[in-house]
């Protein structure tokens, strides 16, 4: 893998079977909304050795008219609700804050737990996003050093320590510890 | 890093580990490291067609909200 300029990675891996659902899935959400991957999977991705049953998406707010065009074409390709059915009730649970997910029709995992980013932490995500350009599409991520914070200092637990372990280690000559240790005093700021 | 350093404490093997294989990816190519990757990652996904729980099931246990009336795609 290599960094063709700050904000795009070149991933020259074979694509698995979790990483054909997420394009599969992104592959239509990015028609109608902007994203940012902001998990587990981002550490997978890049080769973390464990496994993970979500994927975790902030999308910018949207409308509830796009926002059914894009349920409906995720119903098209053969993804479905797990929390609801309606248009409606869909859109609702998102306008209360509470996320949704989105498997394969039919099936509870893996899915993908969609979010809309409200506060400004979670809107910054899409500021410093990283586009990974992969054989079979792109995938938007928040950037590396904002992985490397949450993890550290706001999830904390095991998993995420690892996580975290193995993105420093992985791309440490191109972290900025500077940008980790900002985001540490904003995590701190907004979450106590 | 060769050699993968042992720890009798459990949470510092696992961190010795993915540091190890941190540096195995870092080091190697994408291809390499991938391919023993995506023996785990695969197999998880192929166990996950026979996961034993409904969605709802799913989301009760994860305290998560569901109103789905219908257990499967309509």
């Amino acid at each position: 893998m290599r960094f063709l300029n700050d904000h795009t990675i070149k991933l020259e891996r074979e694509l698995n079977d979790l990483d054909r659902f997420v394009l599969k899935f992104l592959k239509v959400l990015e028609k109608y909304v902007d994203y940012v991957i902001i998990s587990g999977y981002i550490a997978i991705l890049f080769g973390r050795s464990r496994a993970t049953e979500d994927v975790d998406v902030f999308i910018k707010p949207i409308d509830r008219e796009q926002f059914i065009r894009l349920y409906h074409h995720l119903q098209k390709d053969g993804f479905w609700c797990l929390n609801a059915e309606s248009d409606d009730e869909v859109y609702s649970y998102l306008g209360e804050g509470i996320a949704i997910r989105f498997a394969r029709s039919g099936e509870a995992i893996p899915n993908f737990e969609v979010k809309i980013a409200k506060n400004i932490l979670s809107l910054a995500t899409f500021s410093d996003a990283i586009e990974v350009e992969t054989s079979e599409g792109t995938i938007k991520i928040s950037s590396l050093e904002r992985q490397v914070a949450f993890k550290k200092y706001y999830l904390g637990s095991d998993k995420d320590l690892e996580d975290a372990k193995h993105i420093e280690e992985l791309f440490k000559d191109h972290l900025d510890y500077d940008t980790i240790k900002k985001y540490k005093d904003l995590i701190k700021k907004e979450y106590g | 890093m060769d050699k993968l350093t042992g720890s009798a404490d459990n949470r510092t093997s696992r961190l010795l580990f993915v540091e190890y294989w941190a540096h195995y990816v870092r080091t190697h190519s994408d291809k390499d490291w991938s391919c023993q990757q995506n023996v785990l990652i695969n197999s998880q996904l192929q166990s996950a067609k026979s996961y034993p729980f409904s969605a709802k099931q799913y989301l009760e246990m994860r305290g998560e909200k569901c109103s789905r009336i219908q257990p499967t795609p309509i």
